[in-house]
């Protein structure tokens, strides 16, 4: 496809015009001369750290009870204009710090002075979080963990995606990268699995509006039999990635079931809110302008190897029968630039943030593997009256990516080359790269928010939401291909429309020394996916085909909605502003349900506890909170699943036939997960030392199993039942501390652990569940587990001894480890050296888990992995004198599938930092700042794992809680130089 | 607040209905009974040679293609091994037992209509479709299982087929469709011979036009390859079995017989080694599969000589068939000699066609060639696969015990044995 049909395919889009007209009519606004100023004065000052005396850039100074206000900028000045007369409240917010106000009087055409030191803490209990509460309330009163990532606090990181600002960023939070292909996103856990059988991933919401939390899918996966075309990329984009980290203001992560109950069916898996930026804040008239520029180039270094393995076997070397498995003589540089452009002020009661990026990613092989993308964003918001505010929030999003055919096909391109010349394509595997694989993605959000608090007690607010997603996979192999000589195009069209219908209202009314919040709301989310896939095989000739060019044709459609409704209703009752205990509960229906099935009911009770204000508790502990939380919230059975339905098939040419489908069941219903979580956050020392701790344990009731079916009875695959009982507990604890604050030198040092631990209590009749290959859902081990041969004398210079499961169904197939994480460590660095310098740090480890290497297994069957290559031709000479039973296990002809099952613990050094913003006197004119950034993503890593690499493994056309490494490219490494200026 | 709860609730549309997929109420009725039989001959090609199905494994174990592979299931059953307790072989066999339900079911959906349909060429249709999907589980497995039931002598099957096929001539004759009536005639012969009726199955086989044949149908069209020839597409775009090694090329090679096709195709194989020879009976994805034909009926015809004591007239009207075909006469110079002829010539007329399981079967229990039985060690066309194998790849079949213990018939899947309390699940 040319660049032409490219600009044409973008612009041509409906949605784009749409957003240019909104943007223009701002454009408009903007360019409007303000009204004229009425007689006003000012307000100055500077903001300051009590600890160091230093200028805090970027504190938020406004007068309390308007929109005017101002940002703090270089070492912490402020100025509001435009201040009305008379004796006001100026407060002044920034995180990590607590909000502080002092009177000031303000008379006309004067300024007057109000300076803040302000003290730090490392825990603030005023900031102001929304994700899992009824409406905007302060930390203190929260029950449950909430974790909260700052623009701010990502500013001096390697990110590129919004994959990047969420890893290793709150604990509880994994990122599960899956390989280092362009555009290949992660998936997302929080809290581990707790489901077999439905999305494990988070809801994920923008500005309050429901967004599609899943992947693109690509065929070969998602509900569909669809149809298969040659290969597939192995990999697949994210929609989460299509959100520009430049335009995120700040991320609420809530966790567990005790904190997601309002959010109903669909939140087992947590819930994951990002907010946008805006134009508050800013002083009246002002236009704040920010661009970066950024280049890059990623490498995949050919000296990487496994922990204790000769490094450069891997990719360079000589087989027994002289084959070379050269991947280094494919693998290239590759051009990483992005640039962004955003621009948020404030005129009159009208604030707005408008923005746009253009990324291009290549990939590290040489042919094709790309990807570009391009990001638009505007977002208003306007008060009409000091008692209504409304906000209109859009984004619109492209993005394409050129896929090689890669992972455990036949096709596969990595497979191809490292098997040498024992594959499928005797050598030329510049085959491969005939088969071409593009997707083309769009991603629009758009939603409008209604605020109405007529009086400081009441509150409405009210939000319509429209997130659209949109794939378009083609798959193309031409004619003349060695692997398809006729030729073949696939097209799978993938759409995901969810509209949003919210409203909440929120009553306070304090009585005595209790403050009361009474909160009510429902929401509506409705949500239509659309997969339409054709198949076009046997071309004519060579040519630029469509589905239209092969003689024989098929196609697939299906269209699945789902509806989700549920009210609410939540009591909070505060005490003496210390004491907080919320009741709520939410109900909810859902058309996923059995005919049988009714509403369902999901409680909340938690409290929270600001020990830290009374007076017996030591100053040193300067800030402490308790807290408990319990909940429920759910997860909803698919589409179809209760039904009992037969799928129309294509039989005798022409002819329409039925063939048994799904069984059904008319008394399914959603898994419910129950939480009790209890911890608390503490700050001391001067907010040098912030510590958050959680423990928390769930319990999956009714869990949907998978209960096998009886061929004999006509329905394959299985029944869902609500037959389950599945535990997850495990503990989080962040400690941030900053060892070192002066005025011209910060040493800040965060430790993030999080543990989770699965189990299977109950599945009914049967006690084991196959999950996919040898991964296993089975009672009293994690959910998600390997179970297969395992050696118990590895060390011996002996034939390999086999352990034996008690069960004799599984015979020698006996538990090796889970499949996902059990314990995750973070560790990150911060050195501040002045005003202008920080260098900084991030790691993060990743261990408990185990996870199958399909490509060693594959190479070793051929002679063509490295790490046996000696061995092999010990056992080919009888000499086996040294070779232990561990070594013979995985060597041998046909290796055992158990002992290449192995530890997949890792760390890796996520990002190295250095930013450097230019003192004032060195900023070029014209502009107000300008920083510059050098930055190394994934610049080493340690893992005993025996595979290509722990963090590789197929996504496209794998059951969800399966992990096999297979035939991927592993996640690479990225230099990264930057220029971020505001003017 | 419960008003409105009720309000929002009912105005979201908890009855929302999902189009595509047909809800099975909507099964009993006439007009639904055409797609109910086309789907019937849809999931049998499944169960036959269909994606996933165990076709290819099956002519692995039995020397009609070798594994030239790395694929573990292929070289299992080149070793004689059909490992029922690996859940990743889980499926091979349940298409087929899926098959079976859905003719069955759908011939009861349809007699519970009553009317007209009894008597009518759809019924005969679906009697067939029951009939070959119970010979062909019959041919598959040492045992029987119907619908969660106990287990029963592997015989029941073909008995069952005997009936459905019985059903399926008394209808097709009263309907007038004479293919459905051949079809049934010869689907009883050759249940009939399995099950020691040798003068019914001749009767049968006599009823059956020479060139008449019946197919399990194939199309590229059926979404997600279901209805792909899997004979064809393991040989052809994957290249993970291969004629090459086999009794087949070797006769091929001598021969140019034209029912046994292969084509060299000057390359090895999916393991590097083994050379790369590509089944041409089926030319492409599309090509059917013959349940039975007017052929095979005359070697019901041929065996009957040979086994009723005029074995040179049997052999003769073998060989009068092969002159006819252009290929050389089998020479024989007693009846054992006639009746090793006979079988390799069956083998030859049902190449790949999944029929090999029942010959087994069969032959097991001719005491009159066979006193102790037929095993994989008896057998030409096994021993000769298991001979080109090892002098090209020793390594492989290194071990000969299991030239004499190779399997000869499936046991139930995993699944079944998990999901019926009748055989320990």
């Amino acid at each position: 496809m040319s660049w032409t049909d490219v600009y044409r395919r973008v612009f041509s889009a409906q949605a784009l015009r749409t957003l240019l007209k909104v943007c223009a009519a701002v454009l408009v606004l903007l360019a409007l001369p303000a009204r004229g100023a009425a007689q006003t004065g000012t307000v100055t000052g500077q903001v300051t750290d009590a600890t160091t005396g230093r200028g805090l850039v970027g504190a938020q100074v406004f007068l309390v009870g308007t929109q005017i206000g101002s940002l703090a900028g270089g070492e912490g000045r402020y100025l509001i204009l435009g201040a009305p007369p008379g004796t006001h409240q100026v407060q002044v917010m920034l995180l990590g710090y607590p909000t502080e106000t002092q009177e000031v009087t303000i008379q006309v055409d004067q300024a007057s002075v109000a300076d803040f030191a302000l003290t730090p803490r490392a825990i603030d209990l005023d900031e102001i979080v929304v994700t899992g509460t009824a409406g905007a309330v302060g930390r203190r009163e929260v029950g449950n963990s909430i974790s909260a990532i700052n623009a701010e606090d990502v500013r001096g990181r390697a990110i590129k995606t919004m994959d990047d600002v969420l890893a290793a960023s709150a604990t509880g939070l994994d990122i599960l990268y899956t390989g280092g292909d362009a555009g290949s996103g992660a998936t997302i856990r929080i809290r581990g699995v707790n489901s077999i059988t439905q999305e494990n991933e988070p809801l994920i919401y923008v500005d309050g509006i429901r967004v599609y939390s899943g992947h693109y899918i690509p065929p070969k996966s998602g509900p569909l039999p669809g149809l298969t075309t040659a290969s597939t990329p192995g990999q697949r984009s994210s929609p989460l990635n299509d959100i520009n980290p430049e335009d995120v203001a700040r991320v609420e992560v809530i966790k567990g079931a005790a904190a997601t109950t309002l959010y109903g069916t669909e939140a087992a898996g947590g819930v994951i809110q990002i907010f946008t930026k805006s134009g508050t804040g800013l002083q009246q008239g002002v236009t704040v302008w920010d661009a970066k520029i950024t280049q890059g180039v990623s490498h995949l270094p050919v000296q990487w190897g496994p922990h204790g393995r000769p490094s450069e076997a891997w990719f360079n070397t000589h087989g027994p029968e002289s084959e070379g498995i050269f991947l280094d003589q494919w693998l290239d540089y590759g051009y990483f630039q992005e640039y962004s452009l955003s621009a948020r002020g404030r005129r009159d009661e009208l604030t707005y943030f408008l923005s746009g990026r253009w990324l291009g990613d290549e990939g590290v092989f040489p042919s094709d593997q790309q990807s570009r993308e391009w990001t638009v964003r505007a977002n208003t918001s306007f008060a009409p009256s000091s008692a209504i505010t409304i906000g209109f929030n859009n984004h619109l999003s492209r993005r394409r990516v050129d896929w090689i055919a890669n992972g455990g096909e036949a096709e596969g391109f990595m497979l191809n080359v490292l098997r040498g010349g024992r594959d499928y394509t005797e050598d030329q595997d510049e085959l491969v790269l005939e088969l071409d694989f593009d997707d083309y993605q769009t991603h629009w959000i758009s939603g409008i928010d209604f605020g109405y608090q007529p009086t400081t007690a009441l509150e409405m607010r009210a939000a319509l939401g429209f997130d659209y997603v949109e794939q378009e996979h083609i798959a193309d192999t031409p004619f003349g291909s060695w692997f398809v000589p006729r030729g073949e195009r696939g097209l799978a069209g993938f759409r995901t429309e969810t509209k949003t219908i919210d409203f909440r209202t929120t009553y306070r009314a304090d009585v005595g020394r209790i403050a009361t919040n009474t909160s009510a709301g429902f929401a509506v989310f409705d949500n239509l996916v659309r997969h339409t896939h054709g198949l076009s095989t046997t071309f004519a000739g060579p040519q630029e085909p469509t589905l239209t060019s092969g003689a024989v044709r098929q196609v697939v459609e299906n269209r699945l909605r789902e509806v989700n409704a549920g009210f609410f209703v939540q009591e909070v009752l505060g005490f003496a502003d210390r004491v907080y205990l919320t009741a709520g509960l939410r109900v909810d229906g859902n058309s996923a349900f059995g005919s049988d099935f009714g509403l369902q009911t999901y409680p909340k009770l938690s409290g929270s506890y600001v020990i830290s204000d009374e007076a017996f508790w030591p100053a040193a502990l300067e800030v402490t909170k308790l807290r408990v939380a319990f909940g429920e919230s759910g997860k909803a059975p698919g589409f179809f699943d209760a039904e009992r339905v037969w799928s129309p098939i294509q039989t005798k040419t022409g002819q329409p036939g039925v063939s048994p489908q799904n069984l059904g069941n008319a008394a399914l219903g959603p898994e419910r997960t129950r939480e009790i979580e209890a911890g608390f956050e503490m700050s001391a020392w001067d907010g040098r030392v912030g510590l958050d701790f959680s423990y928390y344990y769930q319990r999956t009731l009714d869990a949907l199993v998978p209960v096998a079916l009886d061929p004999t009875l006509g329905f394959q695959g299985s029944q869902l039942l609500n037959i389950g009982t599945i535990d997850n507990k495990g503990i989080e604890v962040g400690l941030d501390t900053e060892p070192v604050r002066t005025r011209d030198l910060s040493w800040q040092l965060g430790l993030g652990l999080s543990t989770n631990r699965s189990e299977v209590i109950d599945l009914g009749e049967d006690d084991a569940v196959q999950i996919g290959g040898r991964i296993w859902a089975r009672e009293g081990y994690p959910l998600a587990s390997y179970f297969d041969f395992q050696v118990t004398n590895p060390d011996e210079i002996a034939e390999p001894v086999y352990a034996e499961d008690p069960d004799p169904r599984f015979g020698r197939r006996v538990f090796i480890g889970p499949v996902f994480p059990e314990l995750n460590w973070t560790v990150s660095s911060a050195l501040r050296i002045g005003d202008n310098l920080q260098i900084s740090a991030r790691g993060e480890f990743k261990g408990g888990q185990v996870m199958f290497s399909r490509t060693a297994e594959a190479n070793t069957q051929r002679g063509t992995w490295p790490a046996c290559f000696d061995i092999q031709q010990k056992m080919a000479a009888g000499n086996l004198s040294d070779v232990t039973a561990l070594q013979r296990s995985r060597c041998k002809e046909r290796p055992d599938r158990g002992s290449l099952t192995t530890n997949a613990d890792f760390f890796r050094l996520r990002s190295l930092a250095l930013s450097y913003d230019l003192p004032q006197s060195m900023v070029p004119g014209g502009l107000s700042s300008l920083a510059l950034h050098v930055a190394a993503t994934n610049l080493f890593k340690i893992t005993d794992y025996w595979g290509l690499d722990p963090e590789t493994w197929n996504t496209a056309g794998e059951p969800q809680l399966t992990r096999n490494e297979n035939y991927l490219l592993p996640p690479v490494q990225r230099f990264d130089f930057s220029l971020r200026m505001s003017f | 607040m419960s008003a409105l709860l009720a309000a929002v609730v009912a105005t979201t549309g908890c009855d929302v209905t999902n189009p595509g997929n047909i809800l099975d109420e909507n099964l009993n009725r006439e007009d639904a009974f055409q797609a109910l039989v086309n789907g019937m001959a849809g999931d049998f090609s499944l169960g036959l040679n269909g994606a996933n199905s165990g076709a290819v494994r099956f002519a692995v174990l039995f020397g009609e293609i070798w594994a030239g592979t790395s694929g573990e299931a292929d070289l299992f059953a080149a070793r004689g091994i059909l490992p029922t307790d690996r859940p990743d072989y889980n499926n091979w066999t349940n298409n087929a037992h899926a098959a079976r339900w859905v003719a069955e079911d759908g011939i009861r959906r349809m007699r519970e209509t009553g009317g007209a349909v009894e008597s009518s060429a759809l019924m005969a249709e679906a009697r067939l479709w029951a009939g070959f999907s119970n010979r062909l589980l019959g041919d598959i497995h040492c045992e029987a299982v119907f619908d969660n039931g106990p287990a029963m002598p592997r015989s029941a099957y073909y008995e069952r087929a005997e009936e459905h096929f019985t059903e399926a001539i008394g209808v097709g004759m009263s309907s007038g469709a004479s293919d459905l009536t051949y079809a049934g005639y010869g689907g009883r012969a050759s249940v009939r011979l399995i099950l020691g009726d040798l003068s019914g199955a001749v009767a049968d086989a006599g009823q059956v036009p020479t060139d008449f044949a019946w197919y399990a149908e194939f199309n590229d069209v059926a979404q997600g390859g279901r209805q792909t020839n899997a004979v064809w597409h393991e040989t052809h775009p994957r290249r993970n079995v291969t004629v090459g090694l086999t009794w087949f090329r070797d006769y091929y090679v001598e021969t140019g017989d034209p029912r046994v096709p292969s084509q060299d195709a000057n390359r090895a194989g999916g393991d590097g080694i083994s050379p790369l020879v590509s089944v041409e009976k089926y030319p492409d994805g599309t090509s059917d599969v013959p349940l039975t034909k007017g052929s095979e009926m005359r070697l019901i015809e041929a065996e009957a000589l040979i086994r009723g004591g005029q074995w040179q007239q049997g052999l003769d009207m073998i060989n009068a068939a092969r002159a006819e075909i252009g290929v050389p006469a089998w020479e024989a110079m007693s009846v054992e000699d006639a009746f090793e002829a006979l079988i390799l010539e069956r083998g030859i007329d049902m190449w790949l066609e999944a029929r090999r399981g029942g010959e087994f079967y069969r032959l097991n229990q001719l005491s009159q060639f066979f006193p102790g039985g037929y095993t994989p060690a008896d057998d030409t066309i096994i021993q000769r696969m298991i001979d080109n194998v090892k002098a090209t790849l020793p390594a492989v079949m290194a071990d000969a015990v299991l030239r004499q213990n190779r399997a000869t018939c499936w046991g139930f899947s995993e699944v079944m044995r998990a999901t019926n309390p009748n055989l320990g699940g």
